[in-house]
């Protein structure tokens, strides 16, 4: 009795590790198609943030990639991405954000220069919905509107200093910004 | 003859017609040694005499607005004492109230009315803080990329405080009592600036302190 419920548990157990461990290989393929179109670049990695905002993220998003961004941005019904990328050589990084109609079709709408302030800098998404308004720190004169998302937006984060807020505006058929922290 | 308006050692403007300085709240008359009118805040100032400047010592004490004593001389970023007396130089060893969470240029040092406002804050608190954000400042006047163009970080009318270890009350006081005009607390740090924001708002500004 006891060999069988034993060999049982260790059934169970080899099950349960190879679903985790299969799980774990899993590839996005779409996620490689994207980072197929910047040859030479790696996405951002943790350990590539100073300590300060590496701490909070792996406090507050756990094992998620602070470097991807996984959403419908334009609302067509495919994944589209938005990656932080740094360059092998040059250690230029970029946030970039690709519209992907189709697998293997991705084409890049927006392209931010953040070389600056990479150890600082990650990638949230935002759900449809969020009300989104400028920060009333700055009194500009090009005061962008207050808007509630109707696809995923992204939230690029510069750890204790600043946010902005990146969006699909289906009118101008571009990404647009919104500064929500300062 | 047209009067000439100068900027002094206080930053403030000078009209050699007058010989007055205005100090946004009031005018200075630099040969009487006082102000031409009262202190707006008078008894929330901390002497008796509404028209006299920081307590009649402005060698130790500033007040770039005319209204309130703010912080001693020989902080870097407060300016120095009123024309004509020349700026005492600093002692040598300056004690550092606060520190940057990095070298720039992540975290750019401050100055101007940032400094004074850091600087002051550190003075009430008696306790050091951590600056996360400062001048920084894209080519195309940014705070950051992707941002929008009017940030006071640009202009050195801005800092943002790590809240670790603060308190959040405390603090926002001092800020309050030091000029601060607008306040924002934005998660991962506190936004404090010397103007006011949108609208005039003055965000978290703590509309009753005991700042003592």
């Amino acid at each position: 009795m006891k060999w069988r419920s034993g060999s049982i548990l260790a059934l169970v157990l080899t099950i349960l590790f190879c679903c985790v461990t299969g799980a774990g290989q899993q590839r996005d393929s779409g996620l490689d198609a994207a980072l197929n179109k910047f040859p030479g670049y790696h996405l951002l990695a943790l350990q590539e943030r100073d300590s300060d905002a590496r701490a909070y993220i792996v406090q507050h998003f756990g094992k998620s990639n602070p470097s991807v961004v996984r959403g419908d941005f334009d609302g067509d019904g495919h994944p589209d991405y938005a990656l932080i990328l740094k360059d092998n050589k040059s250690g230029k990084t970029r946030l970039v954000a690709l519209l992907c109609p189709a697998q293997d079709q991705c084409r890049s709408v927006y392209d931010l220069d953040v070389t600056t302030d990479a150890g600082s800098i990650y990638i949230r998404p935002i759900p449809v919905g969020t009300l989104v308004s400028q920060t009333e720190a700055i009194d500009s004169k090009n005061q962008a509107a207050p808007l509630k998302l109707t696809s995923p937006g992204i939230r690029l984060k510069y750890f204790g200093q600043a946010e902005v807020v990146l969006y699909w505006n289906k009118k101008l058929k571009k990404i647009q910004e919104i500064q929500t922290e300062d | 003859m047209q009067s000439q308006t100068l900027r002094k050692q206080t930053g403030r403007e000078f009209d050699s017609e007058t010989s007055l300085y205005y100090y946004r709240a009031r005018y200075y008359d630099a040969n009487a040694g006082r102000f031409l009118s009262e202190d707006p805040i008078a008894f929330k100032g901390d002497g008796p005499d509404f028209y006299a400047y920081t307590l009649n010592d402005p060698v130790t004490w500033v007040d770039p607005m005319g209204t309130s004593v703010l912080c001693p001389f020989f902080f870097p970023g407060c300016p120095s004492g009123l024309p004509p007396d020349p700026p005492s130089p600093p002692p040598p060893g300056l004690p550092q109230l606060f520190t940057y969470n990095h070298p720039p240029p992540r975290t750019k040092p401050v100055s101007g009315e940032a400094l004074g406002l850091a600087n002051c804050i550190a003075y009430h608190l008696g306790s050091a803080f951590v600056i996360t954000g400062g001048s920084e400042c894209t080519p195309d006047g940014r705070h950051k990329p992707g941002g929008v163009v009017g940030s006071k970080h640009c202009t050195n009318q801005a800092i943002d405080i790590a809240p670790a270890g603060m308190d959040k009350k405390k603090l926002f006081c001092a800020a309050a009592g030091c000029g601060a005009k607008f306040i924002k607390d934005e998660g991962d740090h506190w936004h404090f600036q010397t103007t006011k924001g949108k609208n005039g708002s003055s965000g978290l500004i703590p509309k009753s302190c005991d700042c003592k």
